[in-house]
C-alpha cells in the first residue's frame, strides 16, 4: 500500500465513523424475530418424535390393545386386567398420547404466532 | 474468548442470542462504515441496513457452510442488501450525468493545493459521493474492510480483473476529484 493509499484509507476511517455501538446491538437484537426458521424446523422435528413412538408403541402393543378393547366393547362384565407391564405400557400409551395432543397444539400455537411476528418485522 | 465457529455453533443450535450479540459487536462496525461509505454518510440509512443485514443473518445463519470467514460472508449480505436497496430506489449517480459533472467542476480546486483538515473531509464525502457505485464498492472493501482482491471477489461475485479495474479507476477518480496525491 503506498503513502497516496494509507492517506487515504486514514481519511475515510475519519470520514466514515459510526454512532455508538451499543445502542446499535441493543436495537438490533431487539428486532430479531425469535428464530422462526429453527423453531419451524423443530417443529416438524418435534412432530416426527412425538408422534412417532406414539404410533410405535401403538403398533407394538397392537395385540394387547386389540384384546383390550375388545373386551371392553364386548365382554366389558368380564374384561380383566392386563398384567403389570402390560398395564404399564397402556398407561405409558395414553400419558404419551395426552401429551402430544398437549404438546402439538402448543406447538402450533407458537408456530403460528412466531409467523405472525416474522411477517410484521419483515 | 469464543471463536466465530463456536459462536456460530450456538446459535445454530441453540436459539443464542447472546452469541449473536457477540458476533454482532464483533462485525458490527464494519458492516455499519461499509453502509456508511455506500450511503456515503447517511448515519439513519446506513444502521437501518445494517440493521437489515443481521437479521438476514440470524435468520439464515443455518446456511453458513464456513466455507468463507463470517466477515466475508456477513459483507455478502451485506453487498446484496445494498444491491437491492439501490433496485428499489434507483438512485445512482454515474460521473458522466450533467449533475455530477457540474459538482466536480465545482470542487474548488485552489483548496486543493493548500487543503484544510475540513475542507478536505468534504471534499472527500463529496468525491466518494460521485463515484460510480462499483468503484465506491471496491473503494470501501478494499480500503476501509481491508479485504484482498480475492475476498472481495467472493463478497461481490465480481471477476478479479474487474476489481483491480474498479479499484484503478476509482483511485483515479478521486484523484481528479479530490486530488489527494
Amino acid at each position: 500500500m503506498t503513502n497516496d493509499d494509507k492517506h487515504l484509507r486514514q481519511r475515510l476511517e475519519e470520514l466514515y465513523q459510526p454512532a455508538s455501538d451499543d445502542a446499535f446491538v441493543r436495537d438490533t437484537l431487539n428486532r430479531l424475530p425469535h428464530g422462526y426458521a429453527r423453531l419451524r424446523l423443530r417443529l416438524v422435528l418435534f412432530f416426527i418424535l412425538i408422534w412417532g413412538t406414539f404410533f410405535g408403541l401403538v403398533i407394538h402393543f397392537r395385540s394387547l390393545l386389540y384384546a383390550a378393547l375388545k373386551d371392553v366393547l364386548y365382554t366389558i362384565g368380564s374384561w380383566t386386567l392386563p398384567s403389570t407391564s402390560d398395564l404399564i405400557a397402556l398407561i405409558l400409551i395414553f400419558l404419551l398420547f395426552v401429551l402430544a395432543v398437549h404438546e402439538s397444539c402448543d406447538a402450533v400455537t407458537r408456530y403460528i404466532d412466531c409467523q405472525y411476528e416474522h411477517d410484521q418485522t419483515m | 474468548m469464543d471463536s466465530d465457529v463456536v459462536l456460530i455453533s450456538r446459535v445454530v443450535l441453540l436459539d443464542d442470542q447472546h452469541a449473536f450479540a457477540r458476533l454482532m459487536r464483533k462485525y458490527q462496525r464494519p458492516v455499519r462504515r461499509y453502509f456508511l461509505v455506500e450511503t456515503n454518510g447517511d448515519e439513519a440509512l446506513a444502521d437501518d441496513l445494517a440493521q437489515e443485514t443481521f437479521i438476514h443473518a440470524w435468520q439464515n445463519i443455518g446456511s453458513f457452510h464456513g466455507l468463507s470467514g463470517f466477515g466475508t460472508w456477513i459483507y455478502r449480505i451485506a453487498h446484496n442488501i445494498w444491491l437491492n436497496w439501490l433496485a428499489r430506489h434507483h438512485d445512482t449517480l454515474s460521473l458522466d450525468d450533467p449533475v455530477v459533472r457540474t459538482e466536480a467542476e465545482a470542487l474548488p480546486l485552489d483548496d486543493r493545493s493548500q487543503p484544510s483538515d475540513i475542507h478536505e473531509t468534504e471534499r472527500l464525502r463529496t468525491a466518494i459521493g460521485l463515484l460510480p457505485e462499483g468503484e465506491r464498492t471496491c473503494i470501501a472493501l478494499f480500503y476501509l474492510q481491508e479485504l484482498s482482491l480475492r475476498e472481495i471477489h467472493r463478497v461481490t461475485g465480481w471477476p478479479v480483473g474487474t476489481i483491480k479495474s474498479h479499484l484503478s479507476r476509482g483511485r483515479n477518480h478521486l484523484k481528479t476529484l479530490f486530488g489527494y496525491d
